[in-house]
């Protein structure tokens, strides 16, 4: 009797599987048609955009960049001088040093000539102490916040109080924006005033040649798991958030490259911090729900927008360890904020965020990875019991892998069919391979990471896991090309 | 038909009399016939799009190859052009529009109008596609129509201001405000709540691009109370722009009649600007009003137009609830010339110390 009814919970958990599986697919699917058609539609607006003439006719907000720096020493002199150097009419960098154990705060100084400077914070967010307040004698466009350890979020809130423009950029103080990056994120901000949030695409930087602070020579990393991430990031970016968009229901828009209205996440409260009372590890994700809550809650009208042109690269994680931790924080970070905006699951009270894009994100995205594990496990199960035939077997894992190859090869059309960057053929034919591969062993370690974050989540875990960062190099004299060495 | 009907009622009846598992089965192997395809047709998209982008890149330098020097050539010595038009086959004119496009981009004065009079016979193929197509096709027409259109292509850019597409409107608007100047600017002006999206310092430095011959136009835009409060926001932040010392007269009369948020800052940022002391009375009034950002903007004014009997209300902002109110104070009273009490209050110990401390370090604003 017992193994009867083990099987019919075996049988039925099958089917809960099964069904996940269809509705997640057919979500990246009907995304993926989506940013097709609004990708062709932005390409073509795109011809009718002069940056140039937008520089030169003015009326572009002033902006202030801020970039939270901990233990960047490899890399934040070399990132700060290329975001000094974008092309924007009028902006400003704060870098917040968030408590440095390394030679951050040294290496800032020395290379940009740092002198103590009195500014006076314009809000009241609460934040970890602030040590000091340095401006550089060489870039007066350059402030520096050092700051008591705090969090990444926390080194936010602490520059969204000394921000004195009406817009603010958020991003990884080792990231490197393209220098077009400012004048096309604000984009939305010029054209559509209820803009209050806007995001755009982040591209891994790991094997591209990086000259003087800039990404002159794009292609593919040579090692493995980044050049699965391109993959995930392209699916992510290009399929994803591209068609959340079209929907007008854009739900996460990366710490790594966003632009918002000071005045509004003021209002929030800013991000959440152990010193805001809510700790989580997705802040990003955690203040545009935030965003979207209050303005459905105050009725204010608003939007919050994906931009897929203005670049922000980045240097994504090459060890296995280090980017397990990563996925492991993403779905911790994922299933913290939806758990804490709970009420506005399927509550039409807020429109088509609450009655789709949450409920995908807090049901497929963040109960996937535990339905998927369990899936593994039953699905295990009922293959070695015999309780399945073969046939039935290879048809599924068939399925489950041809629409993976789908799906990314679908990411790679959007690519070619938009923005190209990848314009050897040899990549092409990498990034095929990479899309039959995948999902063979990559996915399943995915899973396994992204199931470790939702217990993390369950159990409140805490911290960011350590992330190794080796600085971006630019080719010696000829030599092609790994930007990104090992030390 | 009938034989795909047919076939439909089998796999039917074919289903209803399997098991379940083997009907899952069935929709599995169904499922991946389709995805399949999907990947197939995916990966064709893929090299098809890679082999196009090929072909048209090669074919846009094979063509700019043969066009480059006759074009060079014409800008140096404005000779003939029927050469180069002969060069043109009919199916390349818009790529050759395009071209030309791109080139008139990096010059300008008596080079671009060399260029478009290069353009001229092909420009008509534009001003359709200005009323034709989606939205993104207009808006990219209109966008060569103010770079090469010729003149002729006026009535286009007017009509264009009324497209149902509003940033088809605001290129027009752009490229009528840029080519032809102050006259049109009363047509741009009845439409600005077609803008409403875009943001009023972006429109204002449009407008004020114009130069001084705008100024009229914008005063009675301004003045006009039959404008929304948004355009004449608007006008007020252009007039501000251009130093339209005779516009701050009007002001006294919005400030003590108006209520909307963005007319009444936008006011006070223009009598800040170009006020004489006279102004100061209605200023003064404004300073104490609950709305923190008119609040803000009014200590602003008065610490451009103030004298020292504003020291006082200064000082007094200085601790205002409002941060921004506080930073406009401190710098108020420095440009009044009370360093001293800035001084006074950087030592004061009050929370708001090193705002003063920061205004007294820093450039004058």
């Amino acid at each position: 009797m017992i193994e009867v009814w083990i099987w019919r919970i075996i049988h039925g958990f099958n089917g809960v599987v099964l069904v996940y599986f269809v509705m997640l697919n057919v979500v990246y699917f009907s995304t993926s048609l989506m940013a097709f058609r609004s990708l062709r539609r932005y390409a073509r607006r795109l011809r009718s955009f002069d940056v140039d003439d937008l520089i030169a006719s003015g009326g572009a907000p002033p902006i202030t960049l801020l970039a939270p720096a901990y233990n960047e020493e490899a890399t934040c002199v070399e990132s700060t001088r290329s975001l000094l150097t974008l092309r924007y009419p009028e902006y400003e960098m704060l870098l917040i040093n968030d408590g440095s154990k390394d030679k951050t705060m040294e290496r800032l100084k020395e290379a940009f000539h740092l002198v103590p400077a009195a500014r006076a914070p314009t809000a009241e967010i609460a934040s970890a102490a602030v040590r000091g307040v340095y401006r550089s004698k060489r870039n007066p466009a350059l402030w520096v916040i050092d700051k008591e350890n705090g969090g990444k979020a926390d080194a936010l809130n602490a520059g969204v109080n000394f921000c004195r423009t009406p817009l603010f950029c958020a991003m990884d103080a080792d990231s490197l924006l393209e220098p077009e990056a400012l004048m096309r994120i604000v984009r939305p901000f010029l054209e559509e005033s209820r803009t209050i949030a806007a995001g755009g695409i982040i591209r891994i930087a790991n094997g591209c040649t990086v000259e003087s602070g800039v990404v002159t020579d794009v292609r593919l990393p040579k090692n493995i798991w980044a050049q699965f991430q391109v993959l995930e990031y392209l699916r992510a970016f290009l399929a994803g958030r591209m068609g959340w968009d079209a929907l007008n229901a854009t739900f996460i828009i990366s710490g790594a490259f966003g632009l918002f209205r000071r005045s509004m996440v003021v209002d929030v409260g800013g991000y959440s911090s152990k010193f805001t009372g809510f700790e989580t590890v997705g802040e990003d994700i955690e203040l545009v729900v935030h965003l979207h809550r209050h303005c459905y809650e105050n009725r204010i009208p608003y939007r919050v927008a994906y931009v897929p042109d203005p670049v922000a690269w980045t240097e994504c994680p090459e060890s296995i360890k280090v980017l397990g931790r990563q996925r492991d924080r993403w779905q911790r970070g994922l299933n913290e904020v939806t758990f804490h905006h709970l009420k506005m699951l399927l509550n039409p009270r807020y429109g088509r965020i609450g009655l789709i894009a949450f409920p995908y994100f807090c049901l497929l995205e963040g109960l996937g990875p535990a339905i998927e594990f369990f899936g593994y496990v039953s699905f295990l199960l009922t293959v070695i019991l015999g309780q399945a035939s073969w046939l039935f077997i290879v048809c599924f894992l068939m399925a489950a892998i041809v629409l993976g190859i789908a799906l990314s090869l679908a990411a790679i059309a959007l690519e070619e069919l938009s923005f190209r960057r990848y314009r050897r053929f040899g990549d092409l034919i990498r990034l095929f391979l990479l899309s039959v591969i995948e999902g063979i062993g990559y996915r399943q370690l995915n899973s396994y990471w992204r199931f470790k974050g939702f217990i993390g989540a369950i159990f409140r875990q805490k911290g960011w896991g350590k992330m190794e960062r080796k600085g971006f190099q630019s080719p010696k004299k000829s030599e092609p090309i790994q930007s990104i060495q090992k030390k | 038909m009938e034989t795909i009907d047919a076939y439909f009622a089998a796999f039917q009846n074919y289903l209803g009399a399997i098991a379940l598992q083997d009907q899952i089965l069935v929709w599995l192997i169904v499922s991946i016939g389709v995805l399949f395809a999907f990947t197939l047709f995916f990966a064709a998209m893929v090299v098809l799009l890679r082999l196009g982008n090929i072909r048209t890149a090669a074919k846009w330098k094979q063509l700019e190859a043969v066009w480059e020097p006759r074009v060079l050539d014409y800008l140096a010595e404005a000779n003939d052009p029927h050469e180069l038009w002969a060069r043109v086959h009919k199916n390349n004119r818009l790529y050759f529009i395009h071209y030309l496009y791109r080139v008139a981009m990096r010059l300008s004065g008596e080079e671009r109008r060399h260029l478009q009079r290069l353009a001229e016979p092909y420009i008509e193929l534009v001003e359709t596609a200005a009323r034709r197509g989606d939205a993104e096709q207009r808006a990219r027409a209109v966008q060569t129509l103010s770079v090469l259109g010729r003149p002729q292509s006026l009535s286009v850019l007017i009509d264009a201001l009324d497209d149902a597409s509003p940033l088809v409107g605001m290129l027009a608007a752009r490229s009528l405000l840029k080519n032809y100047s102050a006259e049109h600017l009363p047509a741009v002006l009845k439409r600005l709540h077609r803008f409403e999206y875009w943001g009023t310092s972006f429109i204002a430095s449009m407008l004020a691009g114009i130069g001084p011959e705008a100024i009229p136009t914008l005063r009675s835009c301004y003045s006009d109370v039959s404008m929304t409060p948004r355009s004449r926001a608007v006008a007020a932040d252009a007039l501000s722009l251009l130093n339209d010392f005779a516009s701050a007269d009007e002001t006294p009369g919005v400030l003590e009649n108006e209520h909307d948020r963005d007319l009444l800052s936008s006011t006070l940022r223009l009598v800040g600007r170009v006020g004489r002391p006279q102004h100061l009375g209605a200023i003064r009034r404004m300073c104490d009003v609950s709305d923190q950002v008119i609040r803000a903007n009014a200590i602003r004014a008065l610490g451009f137009l103030g004298d020292e009997a504003d020291i006082q209300r200064l000082t007094s902002a200085f601790f205002d609830p409002s941060p921004w109110v506080s930073i406009h104070a401190a710098w108020g009273l420095k440009h009044l010339g009370a360093s001293s009490v800035l001084e006074d209050l950087s030592k004061s110990g009050h929370a708001r110390h090193e705002l003063a401390l920061q205004v007294l370090s820093e450039e004058e604003e």
